[in-house]
């Protein structure tokens, strides 16, 4: 591994509505490296800066303060679309990662053109069909024989698996993966958090994942962060992480935070 | 909109403009110089009295029209484009006051006694069942001046065909304003071979015209203003294709010879103010220097760029002397005849 | 009666290219354009300006096209780079193309406030003149099969074009924004594309339109996205099972032509005048009623079909 991060965000700070008795500093001075191959599990309570923090790396809004680097790349300042080149995103909502009303090709070959200038090329070409129903057999999800079926036909599951697919299509630099398993049912969701983590080893991908299930925060990645009022409250990697216990876990949370966890989520799960 | 705000802060400065002049200049009277427009609606503001075209006399006309091409075999293509033979006198006697010009009792009795003279309808002679002609009316939209338009012309009609003992089917349609239906209309009166189309706005004659162009059925229009500029006809005498009808074009000649009525005298001499850069303008400018020299009245010309010219028109023309103004239908004029009138006025 | 049907259709025709137009912005972009009524007297302004100057009638059309382009391009860069909602940013094209129309026209007379501009003094340099006379028609057939041809010409290329990397991008725009970005779709761009292409269409009706009526006049867009939207609905009611793209815009071609057919069949059949505007809203709504009617036909069918799709992933996935 090199030293260089791949991701690198440095004293990062957002407040929402700033300036109204509802300003709510989402992000507080948040800095983190992510070296290249980590795959890093975010847990935290409702409201920590989890989801902002993705969203903050992938530029769906501009932070008020500090950086933001990918592979010594700045891109504190670059739209959305543009990170887009660096940066594959899996959804909460199956509905957000995929467009409903276009085929599953359709959608693969949006992707494989991500960080490319699209022109008056054919969207799709054959080698590309071709390409896909190999990439699709892989998922074991019977999707290669319905590759012009329209994605809004899809469960949520194959939704998911879809758009992983497409996340990674284009190996990005680094893979947000946000609460991408929350919305489905618990088998569908372990079966997605496995192809998840093929894709990951595979493509030897820098990943983020949030999530409000400890075991799985515990049982997936290299290490693990806890996130709380906007800042990291706890950071653990390799042998430390392998041997964390969800009950560790909700300790170690109060006394960082002098809090007892505030989800019921989290200690249900 | 952008020109309406334009204008109004043009109007303003104006305003501004007058008072700081009329402080140093001891004009506070203003220039009290009667003013004849050449529409009501300026007229109403500014002047003080005027012809106005009158639709259902206009209607008749081309009821008239009709009836000589279809009972007599009139050809469209020498029919002279008519105008309104009894344009409506009005009277605008606050105005009047304002300027203290006294308007002479003969005009004032006559505008009160002035209205279209009604024809009355002969119902049996318009049928749907076993009619000897079938004429189709094409109107823009429903609208007071069109509607008499129609009502004129269907009333005319009924009466001469009764006169000649024929009978006629009268396909009255209206696009309701939506001018796609102009065309659908024109053509369904095509297809069912009317035997003469009326068309009552300007868009609506050159959609009868356009689907006309190869049946050649004959086309009589009303409301239009220019009907050669609107490619209609090729001139007012002689239209020269299968459209004819009548114009609702203001008549110049009969709002100049009011002037020399109003005044009272032959020896007078009528400014003309307009907007140079306005052809419809010009044309009835040079009608109304026609009817000047007809009548042995001497005339001033006028011609302005803008609004902010007004100002330096009046001083001009009441320097040249002269007893009277005439403004035509204008556009730039019109907008302004707030800023016309408090000038004149000083008030 | 086949005379009203060829006069509808012929019509039809001219404003299917607007319809065309209309469902790229609504349908495929899922933008509100009211730019449309300006649109269309702005391709007819442009149009009638250029047969003023001589200019060859196809080439007057082109240029309409491109005005209408820049027409669509203001309004979506109102709405994408000013952030101004869709309604309002197409509302404000709308009422400055008002003037711009005026001032357009006013060009080929050398008047100021030229409202409408006739080409009947130019029926030789109009396009269905030509047509007519090359192929040695009446101006109603020339319509007909120019009107044919055009409508081939548009979905074609609209059906290409569609399926390019750009028109994918501009497809996947108006089904879910978000996934675009992530995807590395300029969301602004591909709208402000989708907008240029809808409006150049509905410009370019326009001056087919003019020439067609014999005048161009700044009132003549009232109403005209109404007509647009009817021959969509229409148009998709009776195509309702067409999965195909040239399909459905094949679909709203003959929508556009069976609307103006109504519209015809309506005035002809001696209805008081002031009851064509609830008569044509009759149509629509039937044509509504009618979609309805079918999609509950056709969606037990494919509501099995989706269920044993779902079954089937379940079972895999399980």
């Amino acid at each position: 591994m090199s030293d260089k991060p791949m991701l690198s965000l440095k004293n990062v700070t957002k407040a929402f509505y700033p300036g109204t008795v509802n300003e709510k500093i989402a992000l507080n001075d948040l800095s983190i490296d992510l070296a290249p191959g980590d795959f890093v599990t975010v847990i935290g309570g409702n409201g920590a800066g989890k989801s902002t923090m993705l969203n903050a790396t992938a530029g769906v809004f501009h932070i008020d303060r500090g950086s933001i680097m990918i592979d010594s790349v700045d891109i504190t300042k670059l739209p959305e679309h543009k990170r887009a080149k660096y940066i594959g995103r899996v959804f909460q909502d199956p509905m957000t990662g995929t467009a409903s009303n276009m085929q599953i090709e359709e959608n693969l070959a949006l992707a494989a053109r991500r960080g490319k200038l699209r022109g008056l090329g054919w969207s799709i070409t054959a080698a590309e069909r071709k390409e896909f129903r190999e990439l699709l057999s892989v998922l074991g999800l019977g999707l290669e024989d319905r590759m012009t079926a329209k994605v809004g036909l899809l469960s949520g599951g194959q939704r998911q698996a879809l758009t992983l697919l497409m996340a990674t299509l284009k190996k990005p630099k680094l893979l947000l993966l946000d609460e991408h398993t929350a919305a489905l049912d618990p088998k569908t969701a372990a079966k997605v958090l496995e192809i998840s983590d093929k894709l990951i080893a595979e493509n030897d991908l820098t990943a983020l994942m949030v999530t409000h299930n400890m075991k799985d925060a515990i049982a997936h990645g290299n290490r693990l962060i806890m996130m709380h009022e906007g800042r990291i409250i706890l950071d653990v990697s390799g042998k430390e992480k392998q041997e964390l216990t969800v009950e560790a876990l909700i300790e170690k949370f109060s006394q960082t935070s002098g809090e007892t966890f505030a989800s019921d989520r989290a200690l249900l799960n | 909109m952008k020109k309406k705000i334009l204008s109004l802060i043009m109007a303003i400065m104006m305003m501004l403009g007058v008072m700081a002049f009329a402080g140093c200049d001891g004009q506070s009277a203003g220039y009290n110089i009667p003013i004849v427009c050449g529409e009501t609606g300026m007229n109403d503001l500014a002047g003080v009295a005027t012809y106005g075209v009158d639709y259902y006399s206009l209607g008749v006309k081309a009821g008239n029209m009709a009836a000589d091409i279809l009972l007599d075999g009139a050809d469209v293509s020498t029919m002279a484009v008519q105008m309104d033979p009894n344009p409506a006198l009005s009277v605008n006697q606050e105005v009047a006051e304002q300027i203290g010009f006294t308007i002479p009792e003969s005009v004032s009795q006559r505008a009160t006694a002035s209205g279209s003279k009604k024809v009355e309808r002969v119902e049996s002679a318009i049928v749907t069942e076993g009619a000897d002609f079938t004429v189709g009316i094409l109107q823009l939209l429903q609208h007071v001046a069109l509607d008499q338009a129609n009502e004129g012309f269907q009333d005319q009609l009924s009466v001469r065909m009764d006169a000649a003992g024929k009978k006629v089917k009268i396909e009255d349609k209206n696009a309701s304003n939506e001018q796609s239906n102009n065309v659908t209309i024109a053509e369904s009166f095509v297809t069912q071979k009317v035997d003469l189309i009326y068309t009552i706005a300007t868009s609506s004659s050159q959609a009868a015209a356009a689907a006309t162009a190869e049946s050649k059925i004959p086309v009589l229009f009303n409301a239009v203003t220019n009907p050669v500029d609107a490619g209609l006809v090729e001139s007012m005498e002689v239209p020269g294709g299968n459209v004819s009808g009548v114009s609702d074009i203001n008549p110049v000649a009969m709002q100049i010879d009011l002037i020399g009525e109003l005044l009272g005298k032959d020896d007078i001499k009528i400014g003309l103010l307009y907007t140079s850069a306005e052809t419809n303008s010009v044309f009835q400018i040079g009608l109304a220097k026609a009817e000047c020299e007809a009548k042995g009245y001497s005339f001033v010309e006028k011609g302005i760029g803008d609004i902010n010219d007004i100002q330096s028109a009046f001083i001009s023309l009441k320097a040249a002397g002269v007893d009277a103004i005439y403004i035509p239908t204008d556009n730039v004029l019109a907008n302004g005849a707030a800023t016309v009138h408090s000038l004149n006025s000083g008030k | 009666m086949v005379d009203i049907l060829i006069s509808g259709a012929s019509q039809g025709l001219i404003w299917a290219i607007l319809a065309l137009g209309v469902y790229i912005s609504y349908r495929i972009l899922d933008f509100a354009d009211l730019t449309c009524e300006g649109c269309i007297t702005l391709g007819a302004s442009v149009a009638a300006l250029l047969i003023w100057q001589e200019v060859h009638p196809v080439l007057a059309v082109l240029v309409a096209f491109v005005a209408g382009c820049i027409a669509g391009i203001i309004t979506g860069v109102l709405h994408t780079k000013l952030k101004i909602p869709p309604i309002l940013a197409g509302i404000l094209t709308m009422i400055s193309l008002y003037s711009i129309n005026i001032h357009i026209m006013s060009l080929a007379t050398g008047t100021q406030g030229t409202a409408n501009l006739s080409l009947l003094k130019f029926s030789s340099n109009v396009l269905y003149t030509k047509v007519g006379a090359l192929m040695g028609m009446d101006k109603m057939s020339a319509a007909i099969l120019l009107g044919v041809v055009i409508c081939v010409a548009v979905i074609g290329l609209l059906y290409l074009f569609f399926g390019t990397e750009i028109g994918s991008s501009i497809r996947a725009t108006g089904n879910n924004e978000k996934m675009c970005r992530a995807q590395g779709i300029d969301t602004d761009l591909t709208k402000i594309i989708g907008l240029a292409l809808s409006n150049g269409l509905i410009a370019m009706s326009g001056s087919l339109l003019c020439q067609y009526q014999g005048y161009s006049d700044v009132n003549m867009g009232v109403g005209a996205i109404v007509i647009g939207l009817a021959s969509i609905i229409i148009g998709e009611a009776i195509f309702s099972k067409a999965k195909n793209f040239m399909l459905k815009l094949t679909g709203i071609v003959v929508g556009s032509v069976i609307y103006r057919v109504v519209v015809a069949l309506v005035i002809f059949s001696g209805m008081p005048s002031t009851d064509l505007k609830i008569m044509t809203a009759v149509v629509v709504i039937a044509a509504l009623c009618l979609t309805g009617f079918f999609n509950k036909i056709g969606k037990r069918s494919s509501l099995d079909k989706r269920d044993q799709h779902v079954k089937d992933a379940k079972k895999e996935e399980g």
